[in-house]
């Protein structure tokens, strides 16, 4: 990788960051509102993408951070005084930061597939809780509507739609920026050696159980934003939120993006929700065409979009050496 | 509770026990002989019961009815077998599973599409159609008929899992395939051959549980996410635990919603968390 | 200095005992130290319980004077232990130099920075890049390791396992699948390389085991049955019958 490589990625990177702040807000108001929700998507996609395409650890309870700390932002500003994004965003972490401290520690015990499947039972557990028991704070089936806006402590109107979004964009890159710093670490670079082989990084001195620990709760954490931001986005929140299929989604969106690749997640978004939006224009099923797209990925684009582009780079590139 | 009800309600547990036996048997001899846990499975349970449905609309014959279902369910599995799981071989194994369920999703808006979203619902045959008095309890003689074919069904999977050569060669792929396809055996012949056995078995279960689950749109989660509970809490490859644990799971569930209506998902699901964290191998597994 | 000590050890898988009643110890005076045995004799498990990998049913191990017997893997290795496999357990998604660096970076004070770039501390790349020259294999450091001939690989497996400066190091049969020149040439490079480091190897080449050990232990059905020099152990004739027999058999 030259440093010409390095150039290119740089000028891409800060190009598309100059179109998400300077040109989408110029764009009619469902467009904005559909940008805001493909940014927050990427985010929740690359919380699971650090858990996932990084350290190899496949989650289906993502739902579970995404929707706990959305229920915070929800019960926060519709049942007491609080609508300070701060306040709200901080005590939302630290739910998803307990909730996570503790079920990681429980879910971490066991590997691969049985992961899987606790991290789901765990989801559905908390899901449960969600419909039935705590009925009387989350208000279970129905759901808690009309979720206002939070304020900023200065002018920024979240109540627009503009607003808003320049209000997710600052938090995505605040995300986005984090993630990237891990990946690059020293930390980043271990995780990826849990996820290739374990076996040998445990021989080499590695405590693996400490790095995926902390894995996994800085993946809740930015799951837990994500949801937030859904909360004040969608004015609603109800127990789909909290649902496994949720999490099932957030996998099938990333491999659409891209495994393990720093983009994928934002590709993943963008598909999603445009495809998702057009189909949903002509028909009601959007389910199972959502699954035969993910189908023909996992068959035929292995890489998701970003391989695919990464493929067609490297074509171009070796063309380009060759002619 | 008086003894009438509840001998009702301990019935019932155990025929939907054995329904989900239908499920899980197949479900847990995919997990252990591949690897793969496959959500697309309470997809076949479903569309099996909505293609006997109709089979049985048209033709007014239970029995064909009850082979078109099952058929569908085989002829689904072999599909997903054949075109879709055998590519993802070799690979990790969560990608074979997002990919159930995706067939799950895909399998679920056809049935939307198909059958709309408006609950049906399936007579008994008319020889079955009678009640028998239990101890103070009239009860369906349908349910008692679900109860005996349940383990019928396991007595067959028993003796063919243990007396037969084509049941060995299953049991030894569990433990170690490469020594199996060494012996010179067709290994990808018996995954094909388990994922249509178990998905036979689903399409069959959807149908005959048809009289008394009904049919509608979502049944095909709730049923997998019990079916998959039973594997986790059952553990890998020992039927009798399969059974045993589907017959606790049944009855749970069906004493629950009686006893506490709110909370019985969370109990059932509390009880697979507990499990797993003490012996992630299950009641009944082999550790690992 | 008393460096490692094996006392009564024993593994049982189920019913089997696959190690029974180990016992040896090794000084920071012997350097080279082969384990032979014919196959099945338990020499890759002994390795397993000293490293770690597997719990032991019964008896003790001391590293350095400390009791590990309980001590989970990687904190074993914390402590100067090391250890090869047989089979090549190197990371195939990347390259020769990242294998090294993400092996140095396990002793590193670094290993937990998450927000600074790997790339900041020089100090690490200046290390693999002197373990790459040292062990003649610097000119490959982009390639991935898919592109690595197998010696190239048995090469790397090794240097995995001397990057964090241990003063013990287990290699469980460095040349298994090279050529017997290949070999010969591999145990020569790694006794010029690593002079300063305690080896205990496991060896299938007599010739090579015979050539490199200082000292040798043999290993038969899970015992010691011969613990001594090299010259010693050439004229011992139960080791000979040990050796034919399984010819035969």
């Amino acid at each position: 990788m030259g440093n010409k490589s390095l150039g290119l990625k740089r000028i891409l990177t800060f190009s598309i960051g100059a179109a998400a702040a300077l040109a989408v807000p110029m764009l009619p108001k469902y467009a904005v509102t559909l940008a805001t929700s493909i940014v927050i998507y990427s985010i929740y996609v690359s919380s699971a993408n650090l858990l996932t395409g990084y350290t190899g650890l496949v989650s289906l309870g993502q739902a579970m951070f995404w929707g706990s700390a959305a229920y915070v932002a929800a019960i926060l500003t519709t049942r007491s005084a609080v609508t300070n994004f701060y306040l709200i965003s901080l005590i939302g972490l630290l739910t998803v930061i307990v909730l996570s401290s503790f079920f990681g520690v429980l879910a971490l015990r066991v590997k691969r597939l049985h992961f899987m499947i606790v991290t789901f039972a765990f989801g559905h557990v908390v899901w449960c809780l969600a419909m039935y028991p705590m009925q009387h704070i989350t208000l279970g089936y129905d759901g808690i509507k009309d979720i206002p806006r939070p304020t900023l402590g200065f002018s920024l109107p979240t109540d627009s739609a503009t607003g808003f979004y320049y209000l997710v964009l600052a938090v995505a890159a605040v995300c986005f920026f984090v993630v990237h710093r891990v990946i690059k670490s020293p930390f980043g670079h271990a995780l990826v050696g849990i996820r290739d082989n374990e076996h040998r990084m445990i021989a080499l001195g590695y405590n693996t159980f400490v790095y995926k620990y902390i894995c996994y709760m800085l993946s809740a954490a930015v799951a837990g934003i994500s949801g937030l931001l859904f909360a004040f986005f969608n004015g609603y929140v109800n127990p789909a939120e909290l649902h496994w299929i949720w999490s099932g989604d957030a996998l099938m969106i990333m491999f659409i993006g891209g495994v393990g690749a720093f983009w994928g997640p934002l590709l993943g978004a963008i598909a999603y929700t445009g495809l998702r939006y057009w189909i949903s224009s002509y028909t009601m099923y959007w389910f199972g065409i959502e699954g035969i797209i993910f189908i023909l990925v996992v068959l035929f684009f292995r890489g998701g979009i970003a391989g695919f582009i990464m493929n067609l780079q490297r074509k171009l590139t070796n063309g380009r050496a060759e002619g | 509770m008086e003894l009438p009800i509840a001998i009702s309600q301990v019935l019932n547990g155990i025929a939907f026990g054995m329904l989900l036996f239908l499920l899980a048997s197949g479900l847990s001899l995919m997990f252990g002989l591949m690897g793969i846990v496959n959500l697309a499975h309470g997809a076949y349970f479903m569309v099996g019961g909505y293609v006997g449905l109709t089979t049985f609309e048209a033709t007014s014959s239970f029995l064909l009815a009850l082979l078109a279902g099952a058929g569908t369910g085989a002829f689904l599995g072999f599909l997903t077998e054949r075109f879709f799981m055998r590519r993802l071989y070799g690979l990790h194994g969560h990608e074979s599973i997002l990919l159930t369920f995706a067939i799950s999703l895909v399998l679920s808006d056809l049935s939307l599409f198909l059958w709309t979203g408006t609950p049906r619902w399936v007579d008994p045959p008319s020889f079955l159609d009678v009640s028998f008095n239990i101890m103070g309890a009239f009860y369906p003689a349908y349910r008692l008929a679900i109860i005996l074919i349940g383990a019928a069904v396991f007595t067959g999977l028993y003796w063919f899992q243990e007396r037969t050569r084509w049941g060995a060669i299953v049991r030894a792929g569990v433990d170690d395939k490469e020594t199996v396809t060494g012996l010179g055996i067709n290994i990808l012949l018996v995954f094909t051959m388990v994922f249509c056995l178990g998905a036979f078995l689903a399409g069959f279960g959807g149908f005959i549980g048809a009289p008394v689950l009904g049919l509608h749109i979502g049944l095909d989660v709730e049923i997998i996410m019990l079916a998959l509970g039973v594997v986790i809490v059952g553990g890998l490859g020992s039927l009798p635990g399969c059974l045993v644990t589907c017959l606790l799971m049944g009855l749970s569930d069906t004493l629950g919603k009686v006893l506490w209506p709110s909370y019985s998902s969370l109990t059932i699901y509390l009880v697979v968390v507990i499990v797993l964290l003490v012996k992630p191998s299950g009641l009944f597994g082999k550790g690992n | 200095m008393e460096e490692l000590r094996v006392d009564h050890l024993s593994k049982d898988f189920g019913a089997i005992r696959v190690l029974r009643d180990i016992s040896f110890s090794v000084t920071s005076e012997e350097r080279r130290i082969v384990i032979i045995g014919p196959n099945g004799a338990g020499k890759t498990t002994l390795f397993n319980l000293v490293s770690g990998e597997l719990p032991s049913t019964g008896g003790s191990i001391h590293l350095f004077g400390r009791d590990v017997t309980r001590m989970p893997c990687h904190r074993r290795t914390r402590l100067g232990l090391a250890r090869t496999f047989q089979i090549s357990d190197l990371f195939p998604h990347f390259t020769l130099m990242e294998n090294v660096l993400l092996a140095l970076q396990a002793h590193d004070s670094c290993c937990y920075q998450m927000l600074r770039s790997r790339r900041a501390y020089t100090h690490l790349y200046e290390k693999a890049e002197d373990l790459l020259k040292k062990m003649r294999l610097y000119e490959k450091r982009d390639f991935p390791i898919a592109s690595l001939s197998h010696g190239e690989t048995r090469l790397t497996e090794i240097i995995l396992g001397i990057a964090a400066g241990p003063q013990i190091l287990l290699l469980d049969e460095p040349t298994s699948g090279l050529t017997s020149s290949e070999g010969v040439w591999l145990a020569k490079l790694i006794r010029s390389l690593l002079k300063d480091i305690t080896i205990l190897m496991i060896e299938h080449d007599m010739n090579i085991a015979f050539d490199f050990a200082d000292r040798m232990i043999v290993l038969h059905q899970g015992e010691i049955v011969a613990d001594g020099r090299p010259e010693e152990i050439r004229t011992n004739p139960s080791i000979r019958e040990i050796y034919l027999g399984t010819f035969h058999g």
